[in-house]
């Protein structure tokens, strides 16, 4: 067997052993989708517009199933640079990048998988019916796997930061939040003003998260194909900075030590 | 007694300064990520502030009502993780046997786990929180003050809820991320619009998850003081005060050393 697929079958059986874990991020999950669904009611009642929170709803979930499936990577491999734990891993005849980035990779599905099972049956009850047809939730929830793993890239890149900063759990808080504003994880980005949108395009979020998860509640083959691409350019932009620091890193590791 | 306390306070000023030093040997460094951490909080307000704008008010809370929970919960969180954060990284300490360090010291080990982490970055939140507070349209000398109580009041029940959920660590194994999620989950409670939940949402909302004691009674108590929102705030921070304390102390008394060596 292919030593990465090893790897993530062992960070997959050790993510879904922690069973505390995952009931913790359950809880989590069910409160986000129980109070913004009780926000999102309430707006309905007060305005016009009948059935916001089963729309809305549906969309936070998958955004969250996203979001929160992010085994923390970005700290991880922070503490390897930082502890020298790398210059132990660097000489062995497997990359330490996709070493990470696969055991991340099985941490997520685990978490991906179960927050799907539990939160759609959760959504199911508190809302009714999906606003997407049956057919196309297989298509929906394998997107958003893939924008799952790109997100997993995404902060395993932060992660990499840790050649410069001295410590970068403010970064990693400010990608989230903009991930939260930019990409419409919480609030779709369709409520916000148009000059904001305008922003948005402009930058990786908006493709990895928003174009992807509005699929939920506007289904196209036109809006899938534009995720696909849209996150395939972020895609390659990023695996070169990826590349580009990890070279300087081992670089460094290699002359100075761990 | 009053002399150990005057110790532990002149303890925590020594460790408070020491955190500022180390945090001001990369200047710029700490000057970003508070930075950093007020645009975090700032942009969390801009999509709050976007969705009042555009439906008006949420069954009778308006923006200002909003400013003033930001305002509330940012002081808390800022005064938690700049001065408390420790309590946190309880369960990482029974695990890996750090503990044992902290109970064999003569000082008060619960005053020095808690004491044993800083972000520094949170001084942000509090630029965030008393920003938000001037924008609230409540401005004046007595909202002020009470602010300023409630959001210590806060803080102690941030601290406590936080305290049982690290204690979770001493019964379950591996249950950091258990206790962060739970954690989490009291603090998005506590950012939402009070005025969303009623009837039996009200009552899970003060007690189950205690997020009304957050974000509701210390609003209404800042926009109109009544000594019986007062008295079942004060009431509440006391009930959840002494609960984390007892189950910390209980959980102490079964606890059977990780065997590490070390002296701290």
């Amino acid at each position: 067997m292919n030593k990465y697929t090893s790897l993530f079958l062992i960070s997959f059986k050790q993510a879904w052993n922690k069973k505390a874990n995952l009931s913790g991020m359950l809880f989590f999950l069910f409160i986000l989708i129980f109070i913004y669904n009780r926000l999102w009611e309430t707006i309905s009642t007060e305005s016009t517009e009948e059935g916001l929170n089963r729309v809305f709803i549906w969309y936070l979930l998958f955004a969250e199933m996203i979001i929160l499936s992010n085994p923390k990577i970005d700290r991880i491999l922070f503490d390897d640079i930082q502890s020298g734990t790398m210059a132990y891993y660097i000489n062995k005849p497997i990359s330490f990048f996709l070493m990470r980035y696969t055991e991340a990779l099985g941490n997520m599905s685990v978490s991906f998988a179960v927050m799907g099972g539990f939160g759609v049956v959760i959504t199911l009850l508190l809302t009714g019916n999906p606003p997407f047809e049956i057919w196309q939730f297989p298509i929906i929830f394998t997107i958003c796997f893939i924008s799952s793993c790109i997100n997993v890239l995404m902060y395993t890149a932060v992660g990499l930061c840790g050649l410069w900063l001295a410590s970068i759990r403010t970064l990693g808080m400010a990608i989230e939040r903009l991930a939260f504003i930019l990409g419409g994880a919480i609030f779709p980005l369709s409520i916000y003003p148009d000059w904001f949108i305008d922003i948005a395009k402009w930058t990786p979020f908006y493709s990895f998260y928003y174009l992807t998860i509005k699929l939920v509640y506007d289904f196209s083959w036109t809006n899938l194909m534009e995720a696909f691409l849209l996150n395939t350019f972020w895609v390659v932009l990023m695996g070169f900075f990826i590349v580009l620091t990890y070279k300087k890193l081992t670089k460094r590791i290699n002359v100075y030590g761990g | 007694m009053a002399a150990k306390f005057i110790n532990l306070c002149k303890l925590f000023l020594f460790i408070q300064k020491s955190n500022i030093k180390t945090a001001f040997l990369n200047k710029s460094d700490a000057l970003i990520n508070i930075i950093m951490m007020t645009i975090n909080n700032l942009s969390f307000v801009f999509m709050w502030w976007i969705i009042f704008e555009n439906k008006g008010s949420i069954n009778g809370w308006h923006f200002g009502e909003m400013a003033l929970l930001f305002a509330v919960t940012n002081n808390a969180y800022a005064t938690f993780a700049l001065f408390a954060r420790g309590i946190q990284l309880l369960p990482e300490y029974i695990e890996n046997g750090n503990l044992d360090n902290f109970l064999t010291t003569p000082k008060s080990s619960l005053f020095l786990i808690s004491t044993s982490e800083s972000t520094f970055a949170n001084w942000g939140d509090y630029i965030t929180g008393f920003l938000m507070y001037f924008l609230s349209g409540y401005v004046n000398w007595t909202s002020f003050g009470l602010m300023l109580l409630c959001s210590f009041f806060a803080f102690v029940l941030l601290y406590s809820f936080r305290l049982i959920m690290s204690c979770l660590a001493f019964i379950i194994s591996d249950s950091q991320r258990l206790g962060d999620n739970i954690f989490m989950a009291l603090i998005t409670f506590a950012s939402q619009p009070a005025s969303i939940f009623t009837g039996w949402y009200k009552i899970l909302f003060l007690t189950v998850i205690p997020a009304g004691l957050l974000s509701l009674y210390p609003v209404n108590i800042i926009k109109e003081f009544t000594w019986r929102d007062f008295g079942i705030l004060t009431t509440g921070i006391i009930i959840f005060l002494l609960l984390s304390l007892k189950f910390y102390n209980w959980c102490l008394k079964h606890y059977s050393s990780g065997n590490r060596f070390g002296v701290r």
